[in-house]
């Protein structure tokens, strides 16, 4: 020890300083109680392969959506140089034919749950690929109880299926042949998530024991990633999301996906766990298969086609204009839109009064699928513009929302709702006289 | 207070907090008060090493599985993760103005309220905070450290993840600015 150092040592020696304060203690003990990892709780699946699929995403529960990721891993990685090789790993995905997984979600600012509920929500997926279908088990906490409801998505079918067996009532949407070619290019597969956070600035994490197993990960922070990735984990649901994958190092296979999303008003966030992967195991077909009986009553039946999403998008945006006196929501998350509709509906379907017709519930479903409708119009270069957050019905004349329909044409939706197609030039002058955005 | 977990500390507990409650419950109150001095001495504020100190175990909670260490290595693991915390808090230049001068302020309140304490030590805590305070995280660090938690070279450089002569080196120029530092208030103050 040289000299400084001495003096250092005995200019410390017997300070004061602050005692633990017991209070504190306990308050942090109970906080950290009541957020204990859920997912923790239960023993850990030695994954036998890996995987994951979005293609339930783009069209279930909106609610469902959402994704997460704790980028607090980094500061705690020991960052080294990956030794995986992350295309392989693709293929390898790509190879699966049958899986099951987990995906447990925390969230908040559901659409229609009491200010500062957090929903808790399961979801037991089981895919096959062979079968060329996904079953999710879901269960949902909400208040006063849970609902528990089943989502098939038969692709040979081109159809999806929502049942709700407490209520004997389903949903049934049929999907376009055009844009089942599209999910199954974009979120049939497998690998789609991984493909889709290898196309962005992904970051590596590095190696980190998860859950006793050696595992190493990457990291994207983009809100685009989501028409890739379907609506659980992402794409338009919230203005933030940052997602998680991590890779067990020895079957260099999906073990654990990380997601979250948050808005950017801080209302409403989701953290979702993906995990207890297992891989090309035995699944019956008859799990894949929906048997509705006779007595379920069909409460909405809709159709889901592509192309036409800027058409979709007005048509989810008259729901304000019918319900909510034109005052159009914030942005076109869907976790926003369903926010800012669900007060409205809720004063106008009170409980006990009569309930929405199939035509609306129909319209309704919609909402689910709205952030991702404008995040393809973004992923196709439609450059679409939306402009809520300073534009009313009560504005006629100023631009609402628009997207490009061609080279030189723009299709204009104006605070009424009217619609126009101009040219650049003409839109440049619509969108300077644009008023400012309103101060929350 | 340093942080200790001796060699008898059961790993088991460690392993078994990832999955149960309970048992993370019974590591967080092992530990708590070993965290949360090593916050106070590097911040010099209770109030602020409170909320360090649930960063930190926040980031111990979600992070836990990751650990693949010894019990002994458990204790390097959580002063990284404090220290961290610690110097993400500091980064914040607003927070670190306020801390500096809310820590002149409660010295002097101490003095003036805490009538059993010794003033000379109150008054060599005050010339401390702001020394310590000046100097960049990493000298804070390396001095908490070795000085209050009495760590060797070998063991803060494992817990920093860097070489000891890269320690050696920070701990030569903290001391030596530190020292200077305390010498020229002292000077100012007429209280050498």
């Amino acid at each position: 020890m040289n000299e400084n150092e001495k003096y250092i040592q005995d200019f410390v020696k017997d300070l004061p300083f602050d005692a633990p304060n017991p209070k504190h203690r306990d308050e942090l003990k109970k906080q950290l109680l009541n957020t204990f990892p859920r997912h923790r709780l239960q023993p850990t699946v030695q994954p036998a392969g890996i995987w994951r699929t979005l293609m339930k995403s783009r069209k279930t529960k909106l609610a469902a959506a959402a994704v997460i990721g704790l980028a607090a891993f980094l500061t705690l990685n020991l960052i080294d140089t990956s030794g995986i090789v992350w295309a392989d790993v693709v293929q390898r995905l790509e190879a699966i034919k049958t899986g099951t997984y987990t995906i447990t979600e925390a969230i908040h600012g559901m659409p229609g749950t009491p200010e500062g509920y957090v929903t808790h929500k399961t979801q037991d997926v089981t895919l096959s690929y062979e079968q060329n279908a996904v079953r999710i088990d879901s269960s949902l906490q909400v208040p006063g109880g849970t609902r528990k409801m089943q989502t098939y998505i038969l692709f040979d079918k081109s159809a999806l299926y929502t049942v709700i067996p407490a209520q004997k009532k389903y949903f049934k949407v049929t999907i376009s042949d055009e844009q089942m070619q599209k999910m199954s290019e974009e979120n049939g597969d497998p690998a789609t998530i991984l493909k889709a956070m290898l196309e962005h600035d992904y970051t590596e994490l590095g190696r980190q024991r998860i859950d006793g197993v050696w595992a190493r990960g990457i990291e994207v922070s983009d809100p685009k990633l989501g028409t890739k990735m379907g609506a659980s984990i992402s794409g338009g649901i919230y203005d933030e999301t940052t997602v998680q994958l991590w890779v067990d190092e020895k079957t260099e296979l999906p073990m654990r996906i990380n997601a979250t999303g948050s808005s950017k008003d801080g209302k409403a966030s989701m953290d979702v766990v993906y995990d207890h992967f297992q891989w090309d195991i035995d699944i019956d077909p008859a799990q894949l298969t929906p048997e509705i009986p006779d007595d379920y009553e069909l409460m909405a039946q809709g159709t889901w086609e592509t192309g036409n999403e800027g058409e979709e998008i007005i048509e989810v945006l008259r729901l304000f204009v019918e319900f909510a006196d034109g005052q159009y929501p914030a942005s076109l998350k869907t976790m926003t839109v369903a926010k800012a509709i669900t007060p409205a509906l809720q004063k106008k379907f009170p409980r006990g009064s009569a309930k929405p017709s199939k035509e609306l519930i129909a319209r309704l479903m919609k909402v689910d699928m709205i952030g991702t409708m404008y995040t393809t119009l973004e992923k196709d270069g439609k450059e679409p513009a939306y402009y809520g957050d300073r534009v009313s019905a009560e504005s006629p004349e100023a631009v609402l929302f628009r997207w490009k329909t061609d080279e030189n044409t723009y299709r204009v939706v104006f605070g009424d709702l009217s619609t126009k197609d101009v040219t650049p030039a003409e839109l440049a002058e619509l969108e300077a006289a644009l008023p400012e955005p309103q101060q929350d | 207070m340093p942080l200790r977990t001796s060699e008898g500390d059961n790993t088991d507990l460690i392993e078994k907090a990832c999955r149960d409650p309970e048992a993370f419950a019974q590591l967080y109150l092992a530990h708590y008060d070993s965290v949360f001095g090593y916050c106070v001495r590097r911040l010099f504020d209770g109030h602020a090493a409170e909320e360090v100190t649930s960063t930190v175990f926040f980031k111990v909670m979600h992070h836990l599985g990751s650990f693949d260490g010894g019990a002994t290595d458990f204790r390097s693991w959580l002063l990284r993760i404090a220290t961290n915390a610690v110097n993400d808090y500091l980064r914040d230049a607003k927070r670190r103005t306020a801390l500096m001068q809310k820590a002149v302020i409660n010295t002097r309140v101490e003095s003036v309220f805490v009538i059993d304490c010794n003033e000379e030590r109150l008054e060599r805590k005050a010339l401390l905070k702001e020394a310590m305070l000046s100097l960049k995280p990493k000298y804070q660090t390396v001095i908490t450290l070795r000085f209050f938690e009495n760590m060797k070279l070998t063991e803060i450089a494992a817990c920093l993840g860097k070489k000891p002569s890269t320690v050696r080196s920070w701990l030569s120029r903290a001391t030596a600015k530190l020292r200077k530092t305390l010498d020229a208030t002292m000077d100012s103050k007429g209280s050498k």
